[in-house]
């Protein structure tokens, strides 16, 4: 289930600034779908800042927020033709580039984030070559949190969810799979059409992170937020190589440890948010339904079955086994004391 | 004697100040005793007469109008900025002593939002308490209208039977309230709690356009074009939407106040990224009268530095 986050201004009104600066000979244009405000942008903003500082003003960025370059889609063809030079991705787009990146993402993969951190640290050499492969430099990943169910009558087990219509992420692969399986009467919708979905019990399941369904206003039209961490999502900044082979070799070596380190604080920020948003949840009357062992089961066995027809087509063989073997070699180890 | 609510005729969206100078050190120690004792001397006449605390705002009530007034329709935004501190604190002791005038809480709330707005870009920390400061003025003035003034803090479901209970005079109390409660939450995005009151601010400002969409020029439209702008489609944003409260606001002032034509551009026309329409507003704003309505001098004059200031960035943004 890839589904993104992002932290939004809403309505940003504080005039941000953007002081007179001189075409740096390396301008890498970036756009997100995260609007001007959001921890996204404030990010990629800081690791331009950073890098001009670095570079002497060599290498810049030129951001443009707000999905105003068009959706993931249109701006990874803007990319091909050379118009645009990268992203900060959360949605479909990554999984377009590199599917590998939904082996990350199957549900209940990870119990935490520590098993996250451990996995991602494991892999890295793997996704920065996928994406190499793929045409594109990897910056850095962008947490974005374990998705949670919300809906309208309580649901702890793969039961509960048959009597209501769930809504389904168009176009997503885990997903389409899963309902499936689970002869659940899913609704395909965008996202922008969510909330009225709900406000018209056109559905009555959806599924995002906390802060996702607080930023969305999600949390307005359900009553409950199942405690069960479904699955991990996450995003990530992508500069197409193309470009970035053109930046000095000692410069691109900045501009990667500058982004790792600023992303990473990403990662730590939207982790707080999303804690703070499950209580901001419940202050705003949503009640917590905790699924027992035998109805967590119930959905464990569905992703086993959906397991066996997702590997080796959504995403590779290679990847899911590294993965679990990673996570293997980490719940063997004690954890500190 | 004006509206209650024309205190500065600046609604907290229409301001950038980092468009103003900072008022130097010497300015501002020239103009702040001046003003303290003029507002100090009336508040101990008044003591000194004998007056009950009502009476002394009923008389500053006057005050604070001819104030307000003569501020909206000032050509010097920089004299504005430094005399408006003291004006803030004349405004917290009228209400420390009448805690329950309701409508110097709204005045209060207006007062405050209008000056969050203005300091927002020097220290956007700062504005955030200030915004806070007049949201709970806000409130208290709307509390005394609601059965079950507890409503006011509930989710959002519950919150939205105040709409029932508030009436048509109630507009200024949840404008302002609505307002400074967006800039708090704007100065607070990281919080999932601030971003959560959203929906509620926005319910309020559509209760204030069904009420009366002419209030302080169409500023509650101005108000929902911006927050339908600011947000990309994807996520639930609707320029089409945005568009039509924008120009509908621009109806209602009949092009007078520039301010909307700046936020159309800098909301609007980025977001559906169209360049040629976010110079052609900008330049719009640039050649029009400042003071075509004297209370809107103020306010436009504000909206032609940044117009300049958004012009020069052009090339940054598209």
């Amino acid at each position: 289930m890839t589904f993104f986050n992002f932290h939004l201004t809403l309505v940003s009104l504080l005039f941000i600034a953007v002081p007179a600066r001189s075409q740096p000979d390396h301008l890498l244009k970036i756009a997100t779908l995260a609007p001007e405000g959001s921890s996204w942008v404030k990010t990629v903003r800081s690791i331009d800042i950073a890098i001009r500082d670095a570079t002497e003003g060599s290498v810049g960025f030129k951001i443009y927020p707000g999905g105003v370059q068009g959706d993931e889609k249109v701006v990874l063809r803007k990319i091909r033709i050379g118009q645009l030079h990268g992203g900060g991705f959360a949605g479909l787009g990554i999984s377009q580039i590199f599917p590998d990146i939904l082996a990350l993402e199957m549900p209940f993969l990870f119990n935490s984030y520590a098993e996250v951190d451990y996995v991602l640290d494991q892999m890295d050499e793997f996704y920065q070559n996928g994406y190499q492969e793929s045409g594109y430099e990897f910056l850095g990943w962008a947490d974005i949190g374990f998705v949670h169910i919300f809906s309208k009558q309580p649901v702890k087990s793969v039961g509960d969810i048959r009597s209501l219509k769930v809504w389904q992420l168009a176009d997503e692969p885990i997903s389409e799979v899963l309902f499936r399986l689970a002869k659940v009467q899913s609704v395909p919708l965008s996202i922008p059409d969510v909330l009225l979905g709900l406000q018209t019990s056109l559905i009555d399941v959806v599924y995002a992170s906390p802060s996702a369904a607080i930023v969305l206003q999600w949390f307005t039209r359900v009553k409950h937020v199942t405690d069960l961490p479904i699955n991990y999502t996450l995003g990530a900044l992508l500069i197409q190589k193309k470009a970035f082979d053109k930046i000095p070799s000692a410069d691109q070596e900045r501009l990667r440890r500058i982004a790792k380190e600023h992303m990473a604080q990403l990662g730590h920020q939207i982790r707080k948010e999303n804690q703070e948003a499950m209580e901001v949840l419940q202050a705003n009357g949503l009640s917590i339904v905790h699924s027992g062992p035998i109805e967590i089961d119930t959905f464990r066995e569905l992703v086993r079955s959906a397991q066996t027809e997702l590997v080796g087509t959504a995403f590779s063989n290679d990847a899911h086994k590294q993965i679990q073997h990673h996570l293997a070699q980490f719940r063997k180890t004690p954890s500190p004391p | 004697m004006g509206n209650p609510a024309n205190l500065t005729k600046i609604p907290c969206i229409f301001i950038f100040q980092d468009l103003m100078y900072s008022p130097t050190r010497q300015q501002r120690s020239r103009l702040f005793p001046w003003l303290l004792h003029v507002l100090l001397g009336v508040i101990s006449a008044g003591n000194f007469l004998g007056c009950a605390a009502q009476l002394q705002s009923v008389m500053m009530g006057s005050l604070i109008e001819d104030v307000a007034r003569a501020t909206a329709e000032h050509n010097d935004p920089q004299l504005v900025l430094s005399g408006l501190p003291t004006f803030l604190l004349l405004l917290d002791g009228l209400i420390e002593a009448t805690p329950d005038d309701r409508k110097l809480l709204i005045k209060a709330a207006e007062a405050y939002t209008s000056y969050a707005t203005l300091i927002e870009h020097e220290n956007p920390q700062r504005a955030g308490g200030l915004y806070l400061h007049a949201r709970d003025y806000g409130l208290r003035a709307l509390s005394q209208r609601i059965h079950e003034p507890e409503r006011l803090q509930a989710p959002l479901s519950e919150f939205s039977q105040i709409f029932t209970q508030v009436r048509p005079e109630d507009l200024p109390a949840v404008f302002w309230t609505a307002t400074s409660w967006a800039g708090w939450i704007f100065s607070n995005t990281q919080s999932m709690a601030a971003l959560a009151e959203l929906p509620k601010v926005i319910k309020m400002m559509q209760w204030v356009v069904q009420q009366d969409e002419t209030f302080q020029h169409g500023s509650p439209h101005v108000f929902l074009g911006v927050y339908h702008a600011a947000l990309p489609q994807m996520l639930g944003g609707n320029p089409v939407k945005a568009a039509e409260h924008f120009d509908r606001a621009l109806a209602i002032s009949q092009g007078q106040m520039l301010m909307i034509y700046v936020l159309k551009a800098k909301f609007y026309a980025r977001q559906i990224f169209d360049r040629e329409l976010y110079q052609s507003l900008l330049n719009h704003t640039l050649t029009s009268p400042v003071d075509g309505v004297a209370e809107l001098t103020l306010q436009n004059i504000s909206a032609q530095q940044q117009a300049r200031v958004l012009l020069s960035q052009t090339d940054d943004f598209f």
